[in-house]
């Protein structure tokens, strides 16, 4: 299973994810996992974040009803994972589950 | 990366004053004569004056506290001039006044004389050494306050509500700062716990907050979680303000989206 794989199974609600290139903005791959409306929007915005800001390790978005996780791979920082979940209340397990599937990839 | 602001020229010249130094920067007119001055004292900034700012800081204290009255002011700046006392400590040790309402009452004056001298069309600023004058640390401020304090003066309403909305959300031991979503200027006009900060490190915060904030506005997002070297910054806009609430040391991220859920949470 790949890692996007991986992300969207075991983080609760997950939505969709997505692999970013920030140097291009490119969406290297990514997961849907329903048809929320609000996923490929939500995506986008993901993508301007990570690439607007000066490299932040990971950024936390909340909205009413979405958390969206964007995580950056440590050796290889120019890619930023996002995850995008419905809000529950343990955001905390969300954001360290995430970053934890990421650091078991390095290699 | 401070933005384009009328300001610029004195943040200049206030890196160029040595650290911990006291003296003056001082600006003149065409004739020769004084425009005003930005008293600094080890590196704080103790007083402004401009020959355009009327106000005194007998008035501002009887803005501040309306049980005073001017006359029960003069006695004791005439007092202290007869026996060379310093005016705030013995405003605040005779209980005349408290030392909170005399800290805002200098720092308002502070900060309007010193955008009066901003906008003289005076000579540019002039570092003057001296060896202090002597005022207590308590009465003197940081670069940060009275740079915020003077953009506060610029947008006064607009202030008073990102000032309020801090205190609201800014806990005990934390940090936060607003700013004007369309200002030239990326320096807050209002902060909490944010005084010692570098204006510059201040500064480059709340360009990448407002860069954040106009991004994910287009998605309703209601608060932004991010870290920037060891602090987590949560970031959120109002309509005219965009907010910074800073949170250092150990767990910061996590202790800081648990305080955004609360913030954020939908009942």
């Amino acid at each position: 299973m790949n890692l996007l794989a991986r992300i969207a199974s075991e983080l609760p609600g997950c939505v969709a994810t997505a692999a970013i290139d920030t140097r291009t903005g490119a969406v290297l791959s990514q997961h849907i996992e329903s048809d929320d409306p609000f996923a490929a929007q939500a995506l986008a915005v993901a993508i301007e974040a990570a690439r607007a800001c000066e490299r932040p390790p990971r950024m936390v978005m909340l909205s009413e009803r979405h958390i969206q996780i964007l995580q950056r791979r440590k050796h290889e920082p120019h890619c930023v994972f996002v995850a995008l979940c419905a809000r529950s209340p343990n955001l905390g397990f969300a954001v360290a589950l995430m970053s934890s599937l990421i650091a078991a990839e390095a290699p | 990366m401070i933005g384009a602001a009328p300001d610029v020229s004195v943040i200049r010249a206030l890196e160029r004053v040595p650290p911990n130094s006291s003296g003056a920067l001082v600006r003149e007119r065409t004739g020769g004569t004084i425009a005003g001055a930005l008293l600094v004292e080890r590196g704080r900034v103790c007083w402004a004056m401009s020959q355009r700012y009327a106000l005194r800081l007998t008035d501002l204290l009887v803005a501040e506290q309306a049980s005073l009255s001017h006359r029960e002011l003069e006695e004791v700046v005439a007092m202290c001039r007869r026996d060379r006392l310093p005016l705030g400590e013995t405003l605040v040790t005779r209980g005349v006044v408290s030392l909170p309402v005399l800290q805002r009452a200098l720092l308002r004056h502070t900060c309007e004389a010193f955008m009066c001298l901003l906008r003289d069309d005076a000579s540019p600023w002039t570092w003057l050494a001296h060896s202090g004058y002597g005022y207590s640390p308590m009465l003197t401020f940081s670069v940060t306050e009275v740079f915020t304090g003077a953009h506060a003066v610029e947008r006064p309403a607009l202030a008073a509500l990102a000032q309020a909305r801090l205190r609201e959300v800014v806990h005990a031991e934390q940090r936060g700062f607003a700013v004007a979503r369309h200002s030239r200027s990326w320096i807050p006009i209002a902060q909490i716990g944010c005084e010692d900060m570098d204006l510059a490190v201040l500064g480059d915060l709340a360009a990448q907050a407002v860069e954040i904030a106009t991004v994910t506005a287009t998605v309703a997002i209601e608060i932004t979680l991010v870290e920037f070297d060891g602090t987590a910054c949560g970031i959120w806009s109002d309509d005219d303000t965009v907010f910074v609430l800073l949170y250092d040391g150990e767990l910061a991220f996590n202790r800081l989206l648990a305080h955004a859920a609360m913030m954020t949470t939908h009942t």
